[in-house]
């Protein structure tokens, strides 16, 4: 491993550094999100698996590079998506409306 | 265990970014060796050769899970007795009881505090029996 990796104010840098990226890559991933529910609405059951596991993976990347409103409203629409619920078109454009808000007041940060 | 120090961790993740935060944070404790995982399927491929102190297991993964990838460890006879300790961000007190009977050394939180991960990781491992 890079020494530097090593020293608390290097990793601190580089938090920082994939927090920009994270910021970036959720914007991509909005756009997946947004394809999948346009899926669902069109009968393609399938497409809340991928929701959840983009919506579970910004929701824990998110919480470790310190954006708590986005892993939060990504954590309710991995909920929503889920295996455990029946899909709900309506409550998933709500929870990823939020996460959409969410990433543009959150991702504004790095 | 506990009467060793710490020496060599493998950290298992399906998160790239994660993992390298992970990483990173492990590495402030610079008598640690750390080597990563990107499934469990891939930590089980390297585990034998490897042969780490502690193995710290994501437990949502695509593909083998960390439950079962700890489950397989457990039938292997050259992975048996490798501690394992989970992350997740399910660490509610039925999913830890439920994951401490599968035979978890114990249960880091997801999000963890990358400033504190190596410290809240040899804390875990000098509390594990000999």
């Amino acid at each position: 491993m890079d020494p530097l990796h090593r020293k608390p104010d290097s990793l601190a840098v580089r938090l920082r550094e994939l927090g920009a990226r994270f910021a970036e890559r959720c914007l991509v991933d909005l756009a997946t999100l947004e394809r999948g529910l346009g899926l669902l609405r069109a009968g393609d059951l399938n497409a809340t698996a991928e929701i959840e596991a983009i919506a579970h993976r910004i929701s824990g990347t998110g919480a470790t590079l310190g954006f708590p409103e986005i892993s939060d409203a990504a954590a309710k629409l991995e909920r929503e998506a889920g295996p455990s619920r029946i899909p709900d078109v309506d409550r998933l454009a709500l929870a990823l409306a939020e996460l959409r808000t969410a990433v543009a007041r959150e991702g504004q940060k790095t | 265990m506990a009467s060793e120090a710490l020496q060599h961790v493998l950290y298992v993740d399906d998160e790239p970014d994660i993992r390298l935060v992970a990483s990173m944070a492990l590495g402030l404790d610079t008598t640690l060796r750390v080597d990563t995982a990107d499934s469990g399927e891939q930590a089980l491929a390297l585990l034998p050769a490897l042969q780490p102190d502690l193995v710290i297991l994501d437990v949502m993964m695509p593909g083998l899970d960390g439950p079962s990838t700890l489950a397989r460890m457990r039938e292997d006879p050259r992975l048996e007795s490798i501690p394992v300790v989970f992350m997740t961000a399910k660490a509610m007190p039925d999913e830890r009881e439920r994951f401490l009977r599968m035979g978890a050394a114990g249960i880091i939180p997801k999000p963890f505090d990358p400033m504190r991960l190596a410290g809240q990781v040899t804390e875990l491992w000098a509390r594990l029996p000999d």
